[in-house]
C-alpha cells in the first residue's frame, strides 16, 4: 500500500498541522484527492513540495489550494500560483502523529 | 512506506506549509528608496554641464561620470521594480482589492515607469514613479491598518 511519510515544515496549515509534525499521505491512486482534503503536491515553480488544503476544483479541472492559516500572510498558495493540475498530487491526507 | 525523495533513502519528504518569503517582512520602503535613487540619479544626469568637447581629458571625466549615473540608475529602476512585484504578488491578496479597487493599475504604472526610466532621462516620469510608489505606501499601509508616514530620505 502506497504511503508517503512527510515531516511539515512552517506554519501555514496552522493549527490544522504545527511546524515539525510527523504526518502521513496517501497515493492519489488510493485516494481520490476531493475539496478540502489537505493534500501534497510539486510546487508549480520551485523543487519544493507543498502542503495545503484543496479549497476547491475550478472549471479546468484544477485544484485551488489555500493555506489553513486565517493570517493571510502565512500561505503562498493557490492565491499566488494559481491552481494545480491533478497529476502535481502527490498524497492525500491520512494519519498525523 | 514509500519515500518520494529517492526510494532508496530513509530521508522523511519535507512538506512545506510556509509564505513566499518565510520572514513575512514586507515594506514598500525598499521600493521608495530605490525609486529615490532613481530621480536623484536622473536629475544628476539632466544636470550634468557637458564640457568642450575638444577637451578631451573633461570629455574623459564627463562620459565616466554620465556613464556611472546611467549605470545606477538602471540597477536601481530594476530593484525598484523588483521590490514592486514581490509587493504586488506576494503581499497583496484578493481580498486586498476590494479595498482597494486600483491596486492592479496602480502597480501595472508603476511597473511601467520603472521600465520608462531605465530607458529614459525624465524627470516627469521619475516624479511620476515616486507618486506611484507614495500610493502604493498609503495602500500597503492601509492594509496593515497602521498609520505610517510618507517621508523621503533625500
Amino acid at each position: 500500500m502506497a504511503q508517503i511519510q512527510a515531516v511539515i515544515v512552517g506554519e501555514s496549515m496552522s493549527p490544522t498541522l504545527a511546524d515539525g509534525q510527523m504526518v502521513i499521505f496517501s497515493s492519489p491512486e488510493e485516494r481520490k484527492p476531493l475539496p478540502h482534503d489537505i493534500v501534497l503536491f510539486f510546487h508549480p515553480y520551485k523543487r519544493m513540495k507543498l502542503v495545503k488544503r484543496i479549497s476547491h476544483i475550478t472549471d479546468e479541472g484544477k485544484y485551488f489550494m489555500v493555506g489553513d492559516n486565517p493570517d493571510l500572510l502565512s500561505s503562498e498558495d493557490s492565491h499566488n500560483f494559481g491552481p494545480i493540475a491533478g497529476e502535481k498530487i502527490m498524497g492525500v491526507l491520512r494519519e498525523t502523529d | 512506506m514509500r519515500n518520494i525523495e529517492s526510494d532508496q533513502s530513509d530521508l522523511l519528504v519535507k512538506a512545506y506549509a510556509h509564505c513566499d518569503g518565510p520572514c513575512g517582512v514586507y515594506d514598500p520602503a525598499s521600493a521608495r528608496v530605490a525609486g529615490e535613487a532613481v530621480q536623484s540619479m536622473t536629475k544628476k544626469m539632466l544636470h550634468l554641464e557637458c564640457p568642450d568637447t575638444s577637451d578631451a581629458s573633461a570629455m574623459a571625466g564627463y562620459l565616466n561620470t554620465m556613464s556611472r549615473y546611467a549605470l545606477i540608475k538602471e540597477e536601481e529602476a530594476q530593484k525598484c521594480k523588483k521590490e514592486l512585484l514581490v509587493l504586488w504578488t506576494d503581499f497583496f491578496k484578493p481580498n486586498h482589492i476590494e479595498s482597494f479597487p486600483d491596486l492592479h493599475e496602480t502597480f501595472w504604472k508603476a511597473a511601467k515607469l520603472c521600465s520608462a526610466c531605465k530607458v529614459e532621462v525624465s524627470a516627469t516620469h521619475a516624479q511620476e514613479l515616486m507618486d506611484a510608489i507614495e500610493e502604493i505606501h498609503q495602500m500597503f499601509w492601509q492594509a496593515k491598518d497602521r498609520e505610517v508616514p510618507w517621508i523621503r530620505a533625500s
